[in-house]
């Protein structure tokens, strides 16, 4: 039914929008991947640190008293400890016990990959923005990559903005509603930041320094 | 066979092409499939039950601006199966969904752009009976005059959702719409306009002829 001359015009188009989506790439796109698997990972394992602890309550509370670390923890169950006499863990059984110790490898898996990802933000980033992440760290930038949308967006944004980025339910709920303005966003994460007596004040003068750096990273730093 | 259907209060196209694009429920009716036209995830859908009227014809050429993943455009690809729909969009992760979707179904045209240049879409654009529009951009009724100056025929239809909150989200939708509607008048009649609630939020649709 669709006319010989619509078809043809339909393979010509696809042709085209293809080459044209191939060429959008740029490692930005992969970098907020990471940040927001990362974020993700994050959650996951402290949600399986959790249930973690609990599985393994059930057979050793002693020992938990001594673990405040999911990679302990997840040592400790995978290799197997030995429980005093007196314990008040309970006797599991062989299944009992082998299902919490596949959870346990599973967590593992986890913390293997939150570390990639880490090592991937880190190097990726710093190869992408130098300055920036010299100041900001480089997993902050990347944050602020994601948040903005891609490096050009945030390069192109001004540090007012940039101060923000992560604010922005406060800042549209001061717009609306006149509510008190936020005075930071993820870039409080930041330690200038955090330790700063004046956030606020630290907040806008870290922002005016990653706009500068920002903006030698992408122009380069004679454009 | 009708290509449009009405159905206890629900819309469903005739499928160009058998079976689901968007997971959306299908229906089949003395040997044909029909595919319900959701007014949540389709703001064209939405007009419908709104009251607007379907512009698209059995051989209309249509240009759809904002095409996404191509939700609303598979509908409109199923209303027109003799015309072809020129479908815009500017994001390319998006794009890819519509590129598999055309390459399912030969009417729909992709065209990976950007909606502010219609001077420079990849491939030629002839003159069209209907217009769409579905962008949340700040200048969405300049790219839409635009896009109609271009390619739209005198006696076509224009259809534009304006999203409020896109233009600006400080103001007062009202207020929006008001001014939108007052650049809208500079280049066309409005004849139909509704808000899409409770479909969507803070969203008006708006049908126009040229004057």
């Amino acid at each position: 039914m669709v006319s010989k001359k619509t078809k043809e015009l339909n393979k010509e188009a696809i042709k085209k929008a293809i080459k044209g989506v191939k060429n959008t790439y740029s490692p930005d796109k992969m970098i907020i991947q990471a940040v927001q698997a990362f974020k993700e990972e994050e959650h996951l394992i402290n949600v399986e640190y959790e249930r973690l602890r609990e599985f393994y309550w059930r057979y050793h509370p002693e020992a938990l008293e001594r673990v405040d670390s999911v990679e302990e923890l997840t040592g400790m169950i995978i290799k197997g400890v030995n429980r005093p006499a007196d314990t008040m863990g309970y006797g599991l059984s062989k299944e009992e016990l082998s299902l919490m110790k596949s959870y346990a490898e599973g967590v593992k898996e986890h913390l293997k990959v939150i570390d990639l990802l880490e090592k991937f933000i880190n190097a990726e980033t710093i190869k992408l923005a130098p300055n920036t992440s010299r100041i900001a760290t480089p997993l902050l930038t990347a944050r602020l990559i994601a948040l903005a949308g891609g490096f050009k967006e945030l390069a192109f944004m001004p540090a007012s903005t940039i101060q923000l980025l992560g604010a922005e339910k406060a800042l549209f709920r001061h717009l609306k509603r006149g509510s008190r303005p936020p005075k930071h966003g993820v870039i409080l994460s930041h330690s200038s930041v955090q330790s700063a007596k004046n956030k606020g004040k630290a907040a806008r003068q870290l922002a005016n320094k990653l706009m500068i750096n920002l903006r030698k990273d992408y122009f380069g730093e004679d454009g | 066979m009708k290509l449009l259907l009405k159905r206890k209060g629900r819309y469903y196209t005739k499928a160009l092409v058998p079976g689901s694009v968007y997971e959306e429920p299908v229906i089949t009716i003395s040997g044909n499939e029909y595919r319900e036209w959701s007014p949540k995830r389709s703001k064209l859908g939405a007009g419908l039950r709104k009251g607007v009227r379907n512009p698209v014809k059995d051989s209309s050429f249509v240009l759809y601006l904002g095409a996404a993943s191509g939700t609303t455009v598979s509908h409109v690809s199923d209303l027109t199966p003799k015309g072809r729909v020129y479908a815009v969009e500017f994001a390319p992760e998006p794009m890819k969904h519509l590129v598999l979707l055309a390459k399912k179904r030969a009417n729909i045209i992709p065209l990976f752009a950007n909606a502010n240049k219609p001077g420079d879409y990849p491939v030629k654009v002839e003159p069209v009976s209907v217009v769409f529009q579905d962008i949340a951009q700040k200048n969405q009724v300049q790219i839409f005059r635009k896009n109609c100056k271009a390619y739209l025929k005198k006696d076509g239809t224009g259809l534009i959702t304006v999203k409020a909150r896109s233009i600006d989200s400080t103001k007062k939708p009202s207020i929006v719409f008001k001014a939108a509607e007052k650049e809208l008048r500079k280049d066309f009649k409005i004849l139909k306009q509704t808000r899409l609630e409770p479909y969507e939020k803070d969203h008006k649709i708006y049908v126009l002829k040229l004057k």
